[in-house]
């Protein structure tokens, strides 16, 4: 009997690596997506051994040295310091930390009940439940999240949470009705009606049967929406009303340096740059999912 | 008749080049004056109350009396006043005879009266410490205000009151209003519109952009050239825009597109930049105060000896740091270019954690100051309020005291001061002397209970009786001398309770094309340098620097 | 069609109202002081009181919103705190501006899109596909506001090629307003140069604005073309010696017109929230602009104002783009037809 069902595991788990063996051999076709993952991969591990790696950890916490203020890129400041005499380098690798966490927390928050909603909807298709929420949906989606972001973090005290809560709030339409129009589609196929008879629960169809068909889509989207996360976090730190000082924050930081250009070009060039760079390698794992998942457009 | 045609025709095509060039604004030794530091919003006198809206003022209205370097107030439109009947609530005042409004017609006692009831009954603007004021005409000159309340200083309270011509007002009411037959008392029109006697005309306003205007010739103070250069003449035209990106203005200052900015919010390498061009000049003429208040009322700041000890743990000399040589430095509860100015602790001004902590270990959050956070909030999108915090940040972190700082947009940031629950721990502000007199402003409006309240006594603190008494007998203090003793003897009491932390005064630099002249009179107060008359243009200077 | 316009119609006018509702409730709930902020400095607190009563601040909520709507109803969308003045007034003089932002940055990113995805698309596979594909990757990656300072910092301020600042310099009479685009109205009123210079300086925000749907109007134009030149019929053109522009332009661009406006349309609405930046970077005096700087400034009957007019554009260009769609592909309509 264990025999039996260690074989079975086994053969799972065989087919697991061949699925995941498949997989790779799709995402790695495309070398962008490599490279994108390479890029990503590093971010990520700098960011985990940032107070190790950065020359000067204490910059990115209270620190102040006026003196230091505004000095070119050097061996000593790679990217050179800021107004407030700290090194830009450390402030950027800190800085990827709360941008990550930024886009972690709001996807996080958002995406769950986006799905849920959605797969109700999907579900009493045709029906008011339905209406009622694709209408509201529709209206957190009648502007640009840019718009709505603004307004409502204008109207709170700014900080990292507060904008993380902003953006969550409006992150959800977007999952509901990617996960409405693939969870109705396959409202009337075979599989959940045989579910439906055989007299499983709501939930069970919802989360054991339509749910895991719904998956695909939802992962690459959300690799795909961490660069948008990201970039709206920082639009919203350019105005100011992200993360307080002395956070780093790309976004202020960049603000913070325009200031300064063209003389002290570096401290806001570079947190640029820093910022096109990990939006950049999320998009191209995105675009790499994609293929695996073969998901036609999300 | 051949030659005729010639010329006719040289003559045109010379006539339309220029035409054509002035019009697209090449014109050579332009004689106008773009300056920047005017986000006017409104430009009714009764509704006016930004600095910048006040220095609006100055140019395109006349207030009853002037500012003087001294800081006291001469005749302006009012000749002289007195108080009658003894008790500081009844005041006389006679009119200037001849003064024009733009429209040509003399102002008279009529219009005064009118002004000042359009002012109380609007009830916005600079209205507010005036209190309720009742106006009455006496004759054609003569004008009579009765108060609520006894004031020594409100003939000087005046110099921010600046009459509207009433036939005018009255003309452009827009009905329906707030104000019965008198629809909208004529605030929409005054918005786009000046009824004014100043030195310059509104010829346009787009609100929060952009404020045109022309010199006025029948200005009462006349155009006289004395204390002025040769070839400085009057600029005959304004043009005030409102700019917030340094680095773009910088451009347009380096290339001669900007003659003056006067909201002085360059950065250091910026200010070293200009510093160093032949073609600019850097003039100071008002530093403002920047003041840190510390709320009384609540936890950790409600402790005497923990404010203390975060006067003592603050490195002054750390934040000034790049800015010293630009006129940052000591300043107190006064500014220290005003007479009777008494420095404060610490003196020398500089850290001294040896006592911070001996001044902590007094404090009742001597044993648990793990548990304790310092909320700062500043202004958002102000680099230097920021840095003060920064640098608190980094001093406080030393002693084991943790300090958040946040910069909220500016109303949610005003908004937490209206009571002293919602006040932060710390909140810092930049006092420019924009109400006048300027030492009742610095004191009385920030230490009383009758005060200004909400931002400028976002300390709330009003528990020391004796202070307040001083503080209203400066109030009723007829003699102005007597009143400044009574200013320097109050000083070392209020810094005694340690109600806010001055990290330094702020001069404010007017950059400017070096063949802009001015100011001509320096006073300490917003409104009257920024008053153009008291600047000029060297239009030979301009010629030759090619602009 | 008309059926169906009608019904979408009535779905915008539903949504419009919940996204009026959605943001009036965001402005009052949260707490700030509006009415301090319209009066000023030196305002005593009864002055504050007395303001809040005006406003309307101090009745509940739902009492809030019933006056909001009855004044919307008459076209009265309130005092800007801000600027002081009727928000239609201020709409009116900054709307323009960004208009014309913005259907300049489209015209910039359909003529450069559609280059660049023709020579990808033709050329596929060589060194000027690989570069086009880099060079969307970038665009979509970057935020407006990086390019935006980007190319400030490099066509402005190390390359003096172009102005920064506004839309014209500020000694340059302006011409009448006519339409509310600067160039269009300088060459109304026969000012050639003043239209050249207003070209100029709409041609850095512009840029900024259009890169990233440059980046991807050249990918449907490039994938559209790629697609269709291994159609059969195309082969049996080329075997015919049709000259090569004309088959480009004749088959091979037709395809990728639907796809192409379609994503304009959604751009649009895109478009005008990522001017919200790049007007802030460039000084740009318009609607944009204003929308960041009353949020900023807690007015709440210009943000309530600005939310809703970005809603009812969105809107309107979705439902033209359906319209237009459906002339131009008869499938589409048959479709909504049976749907």
């Amino acid at each position: 009997m264990w025999q039996e069902k260690r074989a079975d595991l086994a053969a799972s788990f065989a087919l697991r690596r061949r699925g995941l063996a498949k997989g790779w051999y799709k995402f790695s076709r495309n070398p962008l997506s490599v490279v994108g993952l390479v890029v990503l991969v590093v971010i990520v591990l700098a960011t985990g051994l940032a107070s190790y790696i950065t020359p000067y950890p204490a910059h990115a916490g209270p620190y102040t040295n006026f003196k230091a203020a505004g000095q070119p890129p050097s061996w000593e400041h790679l990217f050179g310091t800021d107004r407030i005499g700290r090194d830009v380098f450390t402030r950027v690798i800190f800085g990827y930390r709360f941008s990550l966490l930024l886009g972690i927390v709001v996807l996080g928050l958002g995406v769950a009940p986006g799905v849920i909603l959605g797969l109700i909807a999907g579900y009493h298709r045709g029906t008011w439940v339905e209406t009622t929420i694709m209408r509201v949906t529709d209206v957190f989606l009648a502007v640009p999240p840019l718009v709505l972001a603004l307004a409502i973090t204008a109207m709170l005290t700014p900080s990292l949470l507060n904008e993380m809560f902003a953006i969550a709030l409006l992150w959800w339409p977007w999952y509901c009705r990617l996960v409405f129009a693939v969870s109705s589609s396959m409202r009337n196929q075979f599989f959940i009606r045989e579910a439906e008879f055989s007299g499983a629960s709501e939930a069970h169809i919802l989360f054991r049967e339509m749910l895991p068909n719904c998956l695909a889509p939802i992962l690459t989207k959300m690799t795909l929406d961490m660069g948008i996360v990201i970039l709206l976090g920082a639009s919203l730190s350019f105005v100011g009303l992200g993360a307080q000082p002395p956070t780093p924050c790309l976004g202020t930081m960049v603000a913070d340096g325009a200031k300064r250009l063209p003389g002290e070009w570096w401290s806001t060039i570079f947190p640029a740059l820093a910022i096109v760079l990990v939006i950049l390698a999320f998009n191209l794992v995105g675009d790499g999912l994609r293929d695996v998942f073969a998901v036609e457009e999300v | 008749m051949r030659n005729k045609k010639v010329l006719r025709v040289i003559v045109a095509a010379f006539a339309l080049t220029v035409g054509f060039g002035c019009f697209v604004g090449v014109c050579a030794t332009d004689n106008v004056a773009v300056i920047n530091g005017y986000p006017v919003i409104t430009a009714d006198p009764a509704t006016a109350s930004d600095w910048y809206d006040t220095e609006a003022m100055y140019n395109l209205y006349s207030p009853m009396v002037y500012p003087t370097p001294d800081g006291s107030v001469r005749a302006h439109l009012a000749t002289s006043w007195q108080a009658v009947g003894g008790d500081l609530t009844h005041w006389r005042f006679a009119l200037r005879q001849g003064v024009l409004f733009h429209s040509g017609h003399e102002l008279t006692a009529e219009d005064v009266a009118f002004s000042m009831t359009r002012f109380i009954t609007m009830g916005r603007g600079n209205s507010g410490p005036l209190g309720k004021v009742t106006a009455t005409v006496i004759d054609r000159y003569t004008v009579d205000f009765a108060l609520e309340k006894p004031s020594a200083i409100f003939p000087e309270t005046l110099a921010l009151f600046f009459p509207v011509e009433k036939a005018v007002v009255l003309a452009n009411v827009k009905q329906p209003g707030n104000y019965g037959d008198l629809g909208d008392y004529g605030e929409d029109w005054l918005s786009t519109h000046d009824a004014g006697t100043g030195p310059y005309v509104m010829v346009t306003h787009i609100p929060g952009q952009r404020l045109d205007a022309t010199r006025f010739l029948g200005y009462f103070d006349g155009w006289s050239n004395e204390g002025w250069g040769p070839d400085e003449v009057p600029i005959e035209r304004l043009i005030f825009i409102m700019e917030t990106d340094y680095t773009s203005l910088m451009t347009l200052l380096k290339s001669g597109g900007l003659d003056l900015e006067i909201n002085g919010g360059w950065t250091v390498p910026q200010l070293t930049q200009i510093q160093s061009d032949p073609m600019l000049d850097l003039s100071y003429v008002w530093a403002q105060n920047v003041t840190v208040w510390m709320n009384s009322k609540v936890a950790p700041t409600d402790d005497e000896h923990f404010r203390k000890a975060i006067l003592y743990a603050f490195d002054y000399v750390g934040v000034v740091g790049p800015w010293e040589p630009f006129g940052n430095g000591e300043t107190g509860i006064i500014l220290p270019n005003m007479a009777g100015y008494v420095p404060i602790e610490p003196q020398p001004r500089a850290q001294n954690l040896e006592r911070a902590r001996q001044e902590l270990a007094l404090s009742k959050y001597a044993n648990n100051l793990r548990d304790i956070t310092l909320v700062y909030h500043y202004c958002g999108g102000l680099d230097f309020e920021e840095e003060v915090g920064l640098q608190l940040q980094a001093d406080m972190a030393q002693l084991g005291v943790r300090v958040e700082v946040a910069g909220p947009p500016w109303p949610q940031y005003s908004a937490e001061c209206s009571s002293a629950e919602s006040t932060p721990n710390m909140t810092i502000f930049l006092f420019a002397p924009q109400a006048f007199p300027t030492y009742d402003y610095f004191m009385y409006s920030m230490f009383s209970p009758g005060g200004l309240g909400w931002i400028f006594e976002a300390h709330w603190y009003f528990d020391d009786p004796q202070l307040i008494q001083m503080l209203d007998s400066t109030r009723a203090e007829p003699n102005a001398f007597s009143r400044l003793l009574t200013y320097e003897l109050l000083q070392p009491i209020i810094a005694d309770h340690a109600l806010a932390l001055y990290p330094y005064q702020k001069p404010t630099l007017f950059a400017h094309q070096a063949y802009i002249a001015g100011p001509l009179e320096e006073i300490a107060f917003v409104g009257p340098s920024e008053n153009m008359h008291n600047w000029r243009i060297n239009l030979v200077m301009k010629e030759a620097a090619g602009r | 069609m008309a059926k169906y316009i009608g019904l979408r119609l009535v779905q915008s006018i539903f949504v419009l109202f919940g996204l009026s509702l959605l943001i009036f409730s965001i402005a009052r709930v949260v707490p700030g002081d509006p009415a301090r902020a319209a009066l000023g400095f030196l305002a005593s607190q009864d002055q504050v009181q007395q303001m809040r009563v005006e406003m309307h601040l101090d009745k509940p909520f739902p009492v809030q919103y019933y006056y909001w709507i009855r004044n919307v109803m008459h076209g009265d969308l309130g005092k800007s705190s801000y600027t002081r003045r009727p928000v239609t007034t201020d709409l009116a003089q900054y709307i323009p501006a960004t208009l014309e932002l913005i259907l300049f940055a489209t015209l910039i990113s359909l003529v450069f899109g559609q280059i660049m995805g023709i020579l990808a698309g033709y050329f596929r596979n060589s060194w000027f596909d690989g570069l086009s594909r880099l060079v969307s990757y970038l665009g979509i990656a970057t935020p407006s506001f990086v390019i935006a300072i980007l190319l400030m910092f490099l066509f402005s301020q190390v390359f003096r090629l172009a102005p920064s600042v506004g839309r014209l310099p500020i000694m340059m009479q302006p011409p009448p307003t006519v339409t509310g685009f600067m160039v269009l109205d300088s060459l109304l009123a026969g000012q050639v140069k003043t239209a050249l210079v207003a070209l100029n300086h709409l041609l850095l925000p512009a840029f900024s604005l259009a890169v990233i749907h440059i980046a991807q109007e050249g990918r449907i134009t490039r994938s559209s073309i790629v697609e269709n030149l291994n159609k059969d019929y195309i082969t049996m053109h080329r075997v015919h010696g049709i000259r090569t522009s004309r088959l480009v332009f004749k088959y091979l661009l037709r395809p990728s017109i639907i796809p192409t406006i379609t994503v304009m349309g959604l751009d649009f609405a895109f478009l005008m929230s990522n001017a919200f930046l790049v007007e802030l970077v460039y000084m740009w005096p318009g609607f944009s602009r204003y929308a960041v700087t009353t949020m900023l400034n807690k007015d709440l009957n210009a943000m309530v104002a600005v939310v809703v007019v970005m809603g009812v554009t969105f809107a309107l260009v979705n439902l033209a783009v359906d319209i237009i769609i459906s002339f131009l592909d008869p499938t589409i309509r048959i479709q909504r037809r049976g749907g």
